[in-house]
């Protein structure tokens, strides 16, 4: 029998200050220079403390995040002893990086362009959570949390550890904002309108989560992490197969992997980027499995923003939040779907039955990532 | 099991300024390729060079994984300078290339893979670890073959990737891309990987690879340990290959040494591959020529 992986406890911090409020995170605007001209950038801060000015910030939030998922799981060191670390974020330790070189560059001074690292926020997990864990750091786009998880359920299931202590991590920095305003892709109005006729893209957000996997059943009602399934797609580097045929492969090996069916899934947790392309191929993707007949749906970017790398883990645990009240969430705030894309978004949240759930997660460079999870109790 | 058909790599040392390399991608895909930064340049010669040498058709699914010890800078280092010196935009394609896992995207393109698409790095173990994470998907079907790759760029200017790496001024500095082609049968391998495994205890990791170690097996130390910290590795038995000795300095040593010793290992011989991470954790690699 195959070994079940379950989500034992978790931990969210973002743009919203209270969960059970989706329209409560407030936008902010970046402004910067750029040949000469001012831009302002709409942005979704965490909200609370933003500890811009302190140079721990990074792992001030990062330890905070995964101790208070360590509390609520009731773990103990034994478990850490037990564990594999699994870090998803495309840009790690990029705000250190910028805020050096800004001190420093006028100087002459290079040290700060050798700081830039994929491991330091990942070692600093490592020396104070789990000493003996061996650590696997991913960054595929808007899917490494994502495949975080993946590859974590995946070594619980094939004996290689216990328990997998999964981090999805994005900090603000100025290089991703200019890059994808440099790309057209950031709303104006600073309102992410996924699905809607008159979406103009997305709003960047900052957010980290942990997402703690055992293959102990815990003690309380919980999620079972079924399975999922990662697939490339060499279309394009920036959108999916327009015609949605690689959004259906990678759902359909994610139904395949779970051992579920297409009728299982009791709600579904879209990508939703609000951007032209992404919207239209996730509807034409579930409309090749579901007809006209797609089960209820739900976009959380509106409400945290895009938190690119991390938002594997930061919406499987808003999702959850939702899920455990017997709710899929509606919209932050109302807008007009477009009738062109009928997902089966509703302004209202719904309620829902217990069974299984699926999250999309579809990034550049044709990564695209399906997860399912389902009630465990 | 895991089986590896073929390896293809690339490797130069660096004194002062780095080479162009546009002759070697067109040498080694058959074509240019434009608009690709160096890292990218550096997995499309090592990846293609693979695939050259495979015997084995690529067999779809077929995932790609790319590890690298250090991370892509070259396109960081410019970002920085573009945004915070020059107050210049970013151009959309050097953002793309910079957030994403843009090389193994290239690569899947132009060989045709189809299959999944992971970019990790986990330095002292990023090819450990991502071979690791390919045979996982190869034994529970979720690929039938793999390509796992490894791949260290040097930054520009070289003063800068010697600064990242604590060389002295004027230390040759390496760069260098190492794939290997996987699958799950036996026909036309050129190798096995027998054990990949992770230890938290030096001690434990030594008695393991000593049980694994035949008279003539190579035991190779990777770049995690020391030469004065050599000797303790000597307890092993086996043939000492000091295949760092041979090589200017960059991450991805440790591929160095899985695509030499396939490329010139006599049959049945067995590498036993040892590193050692900062905290004393070690990873024990086995691989045997067939």
């Amino acid at each position: 029998m195959t070994q079940a992986v379950y989500i034992a406890g978790s931990h969210l911090w973002s743009a919203l200050s209270d969960p059970d409020n989706l329209a409560g995170a407030k936008t902010t605007a970046v402004e910067a220079t750029v040949e000469g001209h001012t831009l302002s950038i709409p942005y979704l801060a965490a909200a609370g403390q933003h500890l811009y000015d302190n140079p721990e910030r990074l792992r001030i939030i990062t330890h905070e995040v995964i101790e208070k998922a360590i509390r609520q799981a009731g773990w103990s060191q034994s478990e850490l002893d037990d564990c594999a670390v699994f870090v998803g974020s495309t840009s790690f330790s990029l705000y250190e990086s910028e805020q050096l070189y800004k001190a420093r560059a006028h100087t002459g001074d290079t040290s700060a362009l050798t700081v830039t690292s994929y491991t330091m926020l990942p070692d600093y997990i490592v020396e104070h959570f789990a000493p003996n864990a061996r650590v696997y750091t991913f960054n595929t786009a808007c899917t490494s949390a994502a495949n975080a998880m993946l590859y974590g359920a995946r070594m619980i299931r094939n004996g290689d550890v216990r328990h997998a202590l999964v981090v999805g991590l994005e900090f603000f920095n100025e290089i991703t904002l200019f890059g994808f305003h440099s790309l057209g892709l950031v709303s104006q109005l600073g309102r992410m309108q996924p699905f809607s006729a008159e979406r103009d893209g997305l709003t960047l957000g900052e957010g980290a989560s942990a997402v703690l996997l055992s293959a102990d059943k815990p003690q309380k009602p919980c999620w079972e992490f079924v399975n999922g399934a990662t697939l490339g797609d060499t279309h394009s580097m920036t959108a999916a197969n327009p015609d949605g045929s690689s959004i259906e492969a990678v759902i359909r090996q994610a139904l395949e992997k779970s051992a579920v069916s297409a009728d299982d899934i009791r709600a579904i947790k879209l990508h939703g980027t609000a951007s032209l392309a992404n919207d239209d191929v996730e509807t034409l993707g579930l409309k090749r499995i579901y007809g006209n007949s797609i089960p209820p749906t739900c976009v959380l970017k509106p409400a945290i923003g895009h938190t690119l790398g991390a938002c594997g883990t930061n919406e499987l645990v808003l999702l959850t939040h939702y899920l455990d009240k017997g709710l899929v969430p509606g919209l932050p705030y109302t807008y007009a779907l477009d009738e062109n894309l009928p997902v089966n978004l509703s302004a209202e949240s719904r309620p829902v039955e217990p069974g299984c759930y699926l999250l999309n997660y579809f990034g550049f460079g044709g990564n695209n990532t399906s997860l399912i999870i389902r009630n465990a109790s | 099991m895991t089986y590896i058909y073929a390896s293809g790599g690339f490797y130069h040392a660096i004194e002062d300024e780095l080479p162009a390399l546009k002759a070697e991608v067109k040498a080694s895909c058959g074509r240019h390729i434009r608009r690709i930064d160096r890292f990218i340049q550096l997995a499309m010669i090592g990846s293609h060079r693979c695939l050259n040498n495979s015997p084995m058709a690529v067999d779809n699914p077929c995932s790609l994984y790319l590890a690298s010890g250090d991370s892509p800078k070259s396109n960081t280092i410019t970002a920085l300078q573009q945004v915070f010196l020059f107050r210049q935009p970013l151009k959309p394609l050097q953002f793309i290339n910079l957030v994403s896992n843009a090389a193994a995207f290239y690569i899947g393109q132009s060989l045709g893979i189809h299959g999944s698409s992971i970019f990790t790095s986990s330095p002292p173990f990023a090819i450990d670890n991502a071979l690791h994470i390919a045979a996982l998907d190869l034994a529970d079907n979720s690929t039938r073959q793999a390509l796992v790759g490894i791949v260290d760029e040097c930054a520009e200017p070289v003063f800068i990737q010697r600064e990242m790496l604590g060389l002295a001024d004027n230390a040759p500095v390496g760069e260098g891309s190492y794939w290997f082609h996987l699958g799950k049968t036996p026909d036309n391998a050129l190798a096995q990987i027998l054990e990949n495994r992770y230890f938290t205890d030096r001690e434990q990791a030594l008695a393991f690879a000593k049980s694994q170690c035949h008279g003539h097996s190579l035991v190779a130390t990777g770049k995690g340990i020391k030469p004065e910290d050599a000797h303790f590795f000597d307890a092993i038995g086996g043939k000492s290959w000091h295949y760092m000795h041979d090589l200017a300095r960059h991450s991805s040593a440790t591929g160095y040494a899985l695509h030499t010793f396939l490329q010139h290992a006599e049959h049945g011989r067995h590498l036993l591959h040892i590193d050692l991470s900062h905290e004393g954790h070690c990873n024990v690699l086995v691989l045997q020529r067939l």
